[in-house]
């Protein structure tokens, strides 16, 4: 598991460094100094890496040898980025590796614990006055690594319901698969039961998947949208949509795949009708999915108020740092009307994340 | 093996809701046939003595099914129904790879690329199958690591559009691990440039997958197309081979959806000119006016063309009015353009099909 997380954030890294080569090369120097756009947008898709959670993956090696395994983050950094994409806020979240590395139950259980605390008290319900005081959204990590394990998934129902009730976080972040265990899987039924009853927002992350291709290519490219995809599709099989209706699910990098493949992979659930999509009442981030393509896709599948704005921030921090202050993703605009670019950029999320509407002074 | 059982059981499910769908509401069986116009440029051939040799070596599930039928005439029924006047045959997984070594391979391909050619591609005017086929080319390649292998291939490539006159190649995704656009398969490449050969690339199942209850065929087969589409990118596969004209399956597994992500690593950041926009795409299992969008994003209209899947589909279709095969296409292109889908694209990507339509 280590050595293939190890190999998906290389991958990563590779590219951005690659993206960095070709910015230089064609001369393009970033424009730093510009005039701060008004702070309006959500981005539904951004994570945190405090320095607790990146010095417990470097006691397991889990970012190898290479040094910067992920990028480097702070709330400073976080708000830099923000103030120049015009964010209001972040929901930040965990991205991969999540907990899967840490030894044990316990160990996964007090870093989700502190994960989430430190959410609550340094971000989402930061203190009137500091700089991070209304910027900040916070889904929960739950303690799971062991599916197998009943009481590993009762822990997580309790963390569960601890981050929503007590810690008042906005949601919960799940990954793709637990040690091979997809979501869907009836050995996660007790937990999407907890999340039902919540009414939770759940959002799914893509980890590298239990067994990886031979075909050698950074996990994120093309494994981390298929493994969105496995998940998506497997819960629709499971009936999970349907059973557990309550929970309002949120698909990294607009479905990975989902939206192409919502047909075909609909069949087996005994959905024939190509006009009709099993996945339309999810909702998608657009995190490297804002091209013409992807959009084209998701708007087919999905009404506009189920798309919402993501960066994934900071592991696409390079990318981002190319652009001009202003608006992160000006090629939604060849997708949707300027009316839905408000919903996607702002509206879609406060209207799922009561909690955030009321922090951000918009409810 | 397993991507056949899945298949099955995935077309069972779909003819299962067909059943229901239609219950009260018999399929028109009988009722005036469609013109012959459309080119069917994804279907398959499996003539008996291939299939017998796949069940001899037991790729069957438990029930002792086997791959579904399939006969000349089944598919001349098939394409009178839905107005097919040709259908470009291709071999379906697995291909070869279950045969056990070189010469049976070479022996089972040269066998199957003269039976598409004696019996469908020229098949002798006033027999049924007078123009209605054309074909693409089975190769005997087994291990890419062996460069007896690749020589065999390339030597079938070069007979099956040289000597047989066949429309076109087909490859497989991987073969025994390795996927198009190694380096090993690069002398294959060199010959299938040099001869300008049309080449459709069709996905097996992956060497290995999650153990994910979803039948292969759903998700893990355009994942394989998918790959494999980003694989040749980044190994330059389409500039060095650009004689080469590309066919990917089934709406190219996810690769228009996936393009401008997958574009990064070859430094295509302009997420409207996509270095994929150079390859052709059918709209086999791709016919949904969510996939179709994304698609017309990444790449003219030109390049798309219409496919059915026959006969792994026939439980889908069966349920279907005799006619137009999708009319779901209808919400994606206008009527001047869904000809061109239809039948003009595929026309023009198979000219020797054109010519023995008396169109070229």
């Amino acid at each position: 598991m280590t050595t293939l997380q190890h190999q998906a954030t290389m991958g990563r890294r590779e590219l951005l460094k690659t993206i960095m080569g070709t910015a230089a090369a064609i001369g393009a120097v970033p424009t730093l100094a510009k005039a701060a756009p008004p702070l309006t947008r959500i981005d539904m898709h951004a994570h945190l890496i405090p320095d607790f959670y990146r010095k417990a993956m470097d006691a397991y090696k889990v970012t190898g040898d290479g040094g910067v395994g992920v990028p480097s983050w702070s709330t400073k950094s976080a708000l830099n980025f923000m103030d120049k994409f015009g964010f209001q806020a972040q929901v930040v979240s965990l991205s991969e590796p999540g907990f899967g590395f840490l030894p044990d139950r316990a160990a996964r259980q007090s870093m989700a614990k502190q994960l989430n605390e430190y959410i609550r008290d340094e971000l989402v319900c930061a203190r009137a006055g500091s700089a991070m005081h209304g910027r900040f959204g916070g889904l929960g990590s739950l303690p799971l690594g062991n599916a197998d394990d009943p009481s590993e998934v009762a822990a997580a129902c309790a963390e569960a319901v601890r981050a929503i009730k007590v810690l008042g976080l906005d949601g919960i972040s799940l990954y793709s698969n637990y040690q091979g265990v997809y979501l869907g899987d009836p050995r996660l039924d007790a937990l999407m039961q907890t999340l039902n009853d919540l009414g939770a927002y759940v959002y799914i992350h893509p980890v590298a998947p239990p067994v990886r291709s031979t075909l050698s290519m950074p996990a994120f490219v093309l494994d981390f949208p298929f493994e969105s995809t496995r998940a998506a599709a497997n819960m629709l099989y499971k009936g999970i949509y349907q059973r557990f209706p309550n929970i309002r699910w949120q698909l990294s990098h607009g479905g990975g795949t989902i939206p192409y493949l919502s047909y075909r992979s609909g069949l087996a659930a005994n959905n024939s009708n190509p006009n009709k999509s099993s996945y339309a009442a999810l909702f998608y981030d657009s995190a490297l999915a804002c091209a013409p393509a992807a959009m084209a896709a998701l708007r087919k599948t999905t009404d506009v108020s189920h798309i919402m704005l993501g960066t994934d921030f900071p592991y696409s921090g390079i990318t981002y740092a190319l652009k001009l202050a202003g608006d992160p993703n000006a090629e939604l605009d060849q997708s949707v009307t300027s009316k839905e670019r408000l919903m996607i950029d702002r509206g879609n999320a406060l209207a799922q994340l009561p909690g955030l509407a009321r922090r951000v002074g918009a409810a | 093996m397993s991507q056949l059982m899945n298949r099955r059981r995935l077309l069972k499910a779909a003819a299962g809701l067909g059943a229901l769908a239609s219950s009260g509401l018999a399929p028109l069986a009988a009722r005036a046939s469609a013109p012959l116009v459309r080119i069917d440029a994804h279907a398959h051939l499996i003539p008996d003595f291939y299939r017998n040799a796949v069940k001899e070596r037991g790729v069957v599930d438990a029930s002792g099914e086997a791959l579904p039928n399939w006969s000349p005439g089944a598919a001349l029924s098939f394409m009178n129904k839905f107005g097919i006047q040709s259908q470009v045959l291709s071999l379906p997984e697995p291909g070869l790879a279950f045969l056990p070594d070189l010469p049976s391979r070479v022996s089972m391909a040269r066998q199957l690329n003269e039976y598409v050619r004696d019996e469908l591609v020229f098949a002798s005017p006033g027999t049924p199958n007078h123009r209605r086929f054309g074909g693409f080319a089975t190769l005997p390649l087994g291990d890419p690591s062996n460069s007896k292998d690749v020589a065999a291939a390339r030597a079938e490539a070069t007979r099956a559009i040289h000597t047989l006159g066949l429309d076109g190649v087909v490859l497989y995704t991987s073969y025994q691990g390795t996927y198009l656009g190694d380096p090993k398969l690069a002398p294959l490449m060199q010959t299938l440039n040099s001869l300008k050969a049309k080449v459709m690339v069709i996905p097996v199942a992956p060497p290995q997958a999650s153990d994910l209850s979803i039948p292969e065929s759903i998700l893990e087969l355009p994942f394989e197309t998918t790959r494999v589409a980003a694989n040749m990118l980044y190994k330059l596969v389409y500039l060095l081979y650009p004689n080469i004209c590309w066919q990917f399956s089934e709406g190219g597994g996810a690769t228009p959806f996936l393009s401008f992500r997958s574009g990064l690593l070859a430094l295509n950041l302009n997420p409207n000119e996509s270095s994929y926009a150079r390859l052709h795409f059918d709209t086999a299992s791709a016919s949904a006016p969510a996939t179709v969008a994304s698609m017309r994003q990444v790449t003219d209209v030109s390049h798309i063309v219409l496919g059915t899947d026959f006969p792994f589909s026939a439980a889908l279709y069966a349920n279907k009015p005799a006619g137009d095969p999708n009319a779901e296409l209808n919400q994606s292109f206008t009527s001047t353009e869904r000809l061109l889908v239809d039948r003009d694209n595929a026309l023009a990507q198979f000219p020797t099909l054109a010519k023995r339509l008396a169109l070229g």
